[in-house]
C-alpha cells in the first residue's frame, strides 16, 4: 500500500529531482569539498557588507560557528541521501533563520552566492560534462529554498494565529469587563431600575428596587409594573405615560407615584420612563427609573418646620420687646403718679402721666391689631380696582399730614385709567403706609417732597413712592422684616404688613435708597391673581 | 443731697431709645438724689464714657442701636473698672452675662418696678463706693472737658436713629482697640 506523498516528496517531484541527481551530487562532493571552507568564508564576508543582514548575528564567535555549520551544510546537500530526515534537517536550519530574525531576502540572495560558487566549481571540474551536475545542484538548492521558505511561512502563520488568539482573548476580556461594568452601573445605582416588556410586565429589577420594595427580584419578575410598583389605585398620569412609553413615546417627565412595600409601608417615588426600542433583540423595551423621595421629602418637611419655628421665634422675640416697652412706660408712669399723688404734685404733671399711660395702652392695642393683620391677615377681597382712584384716594388721605409737615405731595399717574383685580382697602393701606413714611422721612423742617407715581406696563402696574429725605441708613437693612425698626409711636410692623399685602397680590416691592432719594417700587400683575391667597 | 449710704452725688447714665419713659425715670431718680444723664443709643453712651466725670453706674436697655449693651459695658468698664451695670430689657432671652466685661450685670425685665430698680441701683453704688478705688480711675481723660450726654441724637423719620458723630468716632476707636 502506498503511503501518501509527503510535502518533500512532492517538491522533489516538482523539480524532477531523482536518484541520478543524488549520485551526481555525491560524486561532485569529492571534487568540491576542499573548496567548501572558502565558499563559507565568502558567504559570511558578503553578509558583513550588509548591515541589516549582519545585525542578526550576536558576534564574531557566532559567525565562526555558523561558518563551520555552512561547511557541513554544503557537504550535506551533496550527501547523496535526500530522505525525510534530510528534509527535517533543512527545515531545522530554516527555523534557526526564523528564530535569529534573518530577513527572507538575505536568505534568497545568499543562496544565489552559493549557487554561483558551486556551479563555477562544477563547470571547472567537469567541463563539457558539467550540465547534469549543474542541474542537480540547481534542483537541490531550490529544494533547500522551498523547505526553508516553508518554515518562514509556517512561522508567520503561527504568529498570526498567536496574535489572533491574543486579540480574541483581549476582546473577550474587554467584553466581559464592559458587561460587568454595566451590571455594576445598574446594580449599584441608587435609583430603582425596572425593565418592562411590551405588556408592562417586569423583566429586570435592580438591587435598589429590591431594597425599596422589600421584595426579592424573583418575586417581582413576571408581575405587572402597575400592580406591584404603584399603591392601590395607580395615578392616572403614570398609567397614561406607561402606555405611551410602551408604544415608544417620547421620554417622560418625572411622575410622582406611591409604592407599597412588602411590609405595607408607603414610599414616594418619582418615576421616569425611558423607551429602549424594540430593535435591541431584548424583550425589555422600557426602563422605569424611580427615585425614592420619601426621606428627602420628610427632611424637607422637617427643615420647613424648623425654619417656621425659627421665624416664629424671631417674631416672638420682637413681639415681646414691643409689648414690654409700652408696659414699661405705663408701669413707670403709674409709679410716678403714685408718688405724685402722695406728694400732691401739680395737676399738669399728673395729667401728663395719665396721658402717657393711656398712650402706652393704645400702643399695645394697636400692636395686637397690627400683629394679627401681619400674622393672620384677612383673605384678599379681590375686586376690579381703578388705579387712578386708588392713587387719588391715598393722596387725599395723607394730604393734611403732608401740609402740616410742609411737605409737597406730588401725584403723577397716566391719564388713561387701568383696572386690575386687587383688594382696594389693603392696597390703600400699603400706599398710605409708604406715603406717611415718606412724609416723615423728608423731615419736619419742611420743603421736602413726596411723589406718588403710577405707570402701566404691558402686564404690570408700577406704583412708586419717592421721597427726597436722607435715605435709609443701610441699603441692605432688612427693612421689610417684622420689628426690624420701630418709629416713635409705631409698632415695627408697617413695612412687614406692606410687604405681605403686596406679595399676597403676587406682586413685588423693592426699595432703592440714596441720600436725597428713596424710592419704594410696587409691581402688581394685571391678571393672574387666580392663585393669590 | 446724696441718698442714704452714699457719700457724694453719683452720676448714673441711662441708655434707652424710649425717651419719654426714660426721661420720667431720670426725673424720679433725680428726685431720689442721683445725678442722671440720658443717652438714646449705644454710640452716644460710649461717647459719654470718654468724658469726665465718668458715670458711676450704667442702666441700659439690652438692644441699643449702633452698639449693644454688652459693647457699651465693655468700653465703659475699660474706662472705669468695676462699674456697676444694670440691664433693663423687654427680651431677656438675648442676655449673655459673660459678654459685659467683668462682673455679670443685674438683669431687669420690662416692665420694671421703679422701687426695685432704684434699690438695686443704690445698693450697687454703695458697694462700689465701699470697695477700694480701682487703679486708673483718676486717670480718665483729665484733659477733656466735661460735656453733656447726647440726649437727643438726630433720628431720621423712617425710624432709624441717626449716627451722632462723637459716638461714631468712639465706636471706631473701640473697634481699633
Amino acid at each position: 500500500m502506498d503511503l501518501p506523498e509527503t510535502r518533500f516528496q512532492e517538491l522533489k517531484r516538482y523539480v524532477r529531482f531523482g536518484a541520478r541527481d543524488a549520485e551526481l551530487l555525491l560524486a561532485f562532493r569529492e571534487r568540491a569539498a576542499p573548496e567548501f571552507p572558502r565558499i563559507a568564508q565568502e558567504f559570511y564576508d558578503r553578509i558583513r557588507e550588509h548591515s541589516d543582514a549582519h545585525d542578526v548575528f550576536t558576534g564574531e564567535e557566532q559567525i565562526q560557528r555558523l561558518q563551520r555549520s555552512l561547511v557541513l551544510w554544503l557537504a550535506r546537500i551533496c550527501g547523496g541521501v535526500y530522505d525525510e530526515q534530510y528534509a527535517e534537517q533543512t527545515a531545522q536550519i530554516g527555523r534557526v533563520h526564523v528564530r535569529i530574525g534573518l530577513p527572507q531576502r538575505y536568505m534568497l540572495t545568499a543562496m544565489a552566492l552559493i549557487r554561483v560558487s558551486l556551479v563555477r566549481i562544477a563547470d571547472r571540474e567537469l567541463g563539457e560534462n558539467a550540465a547534469p551536475t549543474r542541474e542537480a545542484l540547481l534542483r537541490v538548492l531550490d529544494l533547500e529554498l522551498a523547505v526553508m521558505l516553508q518554515t518562514y511561512k509556517d512561522s508567520f502563520s503561527e504568529r498570526i494565529r498567536e496574535v489572533g488568539r491574543l486579540e480574541s482573548s483581549k476582546l473577550g476580556d474587554a467584553l466581559s469587563r464592559a458587561e460587568h461594568r454595566y451590571i455594576n452601573a445598574v446594580e449599584l445605582a441608587s435609583v430603582l431600575i425596572v425593565g418592562l416588556d411590551s405588556c408592562g410586565i417586569i423583566r429586570l429589577v435592580n438591587r435598589e428596587a429590591e431594597r425599596v420594595t422589600g421584595f426579592d427580584r424573583d418575586q417581582l419578575v413576571g408581575e405587572s409594573f402597575l400592580a406591584t410598583m404603584t399603591a392601590d389605585e395607580p395615578t392616572g398620569r403614570l398609567r397614561e405615560q406607561l402606555q405611551e412609553g410602551l408604544s415608544g413615546g417620547a421620554p417622560s417627565q418625572w411622575i410622582d407615584g406611591v409604592l407599597r412595600t412588602r411590609t405595607g409601608k408607603y414610599r414616594d417615588i418619582a418615576w421616569n420612563l425611558a423607551f429602549a426600542g424594540e430593535q435591541t433583540g431584548d424583550d425589555v423595551i422600557l426602563f422605569a427609573i424611580g427615585r425614592d423621595l420619601t426621606d428627602a421629602r420628610a427632611l424637607a418637611e422637617r427643615t420647613r418646620q424648623a425654619e417656621k419655628l425659627a421665624a416664629i421665634g424671631t417674631l416672638a422675640a420682637g413681639l415681646a420687646h414691643e409689648i414690654r416697652n409700652p408696659l414699661n412706660g405705663a408701669q413707670l408712669h403709674v409709679s410716678f403718679l403714685q408718688r405724685a399723688i402722695k406728694k400732691k404734685a401739680s395737676e399738669q404733671d399728673m395729667l401728663e402721666a395719665t396721658r402717657v399711660v393711656a398712650d402706652e395702652i393704645k400702643r399695645l392695642a394697636d400692636l395686637v391689631t397690627e400683629f394679627l393683620d401681619f400674622a393672620r391677615p384677612k383673605p384678599l377681597q379681590l375686586k376690579p380696582v381703578s388705579l387712578i382712584k386708588l392713587c387719588e384716594h391715598a393722596r387725599a388721605m395723607v394730604a393734611a399730614q403732608a401740609e402740616a409737615a410742609g411737605v409737597s405731595l406730588v401725584g403723577d399717574w397716566p391719564s388713561a385709567d387701568v383696572e386690575f383685580q386687587a383688594d382696594s382697602a389693603k392696597l390703600t393701606q400699603v400706599l398710605l403706609n409708604l406715603l406717611q413714611n415718606g412724609v416723615e422721612a423728608t423731615g419736619s423742617g419742611g420743603g421736602g417732597s413726596v411723589v406718588l407715581r403710577a405707570r402701566r406696563e404691558p402686564r404690570h402696574v408700577l406704583i412708586d413712592v419717592e421721597d427726597d429725605g436722607p435715605g435709609l441708613p443701610s441699603p441692605d437693612a432688612p427693612i421689610f422684616d417684622a420689628f426690624f425698626s420701630t418709629k416713635e409711636g409705631g409698632t415695627g410692623l408697617g413695612l412687614a404688613i406692606t410687604h405681605r399685602i403686596v406679595t399676597d397680590h403676587n406682586g413685588t416691592i423693592d426699595v432703592a435708597s440714596n441720600p436725597g432719594k428713596t424710592t419704594f417700587r410696587i409691581k402688581l400683575p394685571l391678571a393672574d391673581l387666580e392663585n393669590a391667597p | 443731697m446724696p441718698p442714704d449710704g452714699l457719700s457724694r452725688t453719683q452720676v448714673v447714665l441711662l441708655v434707652d431709645d424710649d425717651l419719654r419713659t426714660t426721661r420720667r425715670l431720670a426725673e424720679m431718680l433725680r428726685e431720689d438724689g442721683l445725678t442722671v444723664e440720658i443717652a438714646r443709643d449705644g454710640a452716644a453712651a460710649i461717647a459719654r464714657f470718654t468724658h469726665t466725670p465718668v458715670p458711676d453706674a450704667l442702666v441700659t436697655e439690652l438692644t441699643t442701636a449702633h452698639a449693644d449693651a454688652a459693647a457699651v459695658s465693655r468700653f465703659a468698664r475699660a474706662q472705669r473698672p468695676g462699674l456697676p451695670v444694670l440691664v433693663v430689657t423687654g427680651y431677656p432671652n438675648l442676655f449673655q452675662a459673660d459678654a459685659f466685661g467683668g462682673a455679670p450685670p443685674l438683669l431687669f425685665t420690662k416692665p420694671v418696678d421703679y422701687s426695685k430698680l432704684k434699690e438695686a441701683l443704690l445698693r450697687a453704688l454703695r458697694s462700689d463706693e465701699s470697695s477700694p478705688e480701682p487703679d486708673g480711675r483718676s486717670e480718665i481723660s483729665p484733659a477733656v472737658a466735661p460735656r453733656p450726654a447726647l440726649e437727643s441724637a438726630p433720628r431720621d423719620a423712617h425710624g432709624f436713629a441717626g449716627d451722632p458723630l462723637p459716638g461714631a468716632q468712639a465706636l471706631r476707636a473701640l473697634r481699633r482697640s
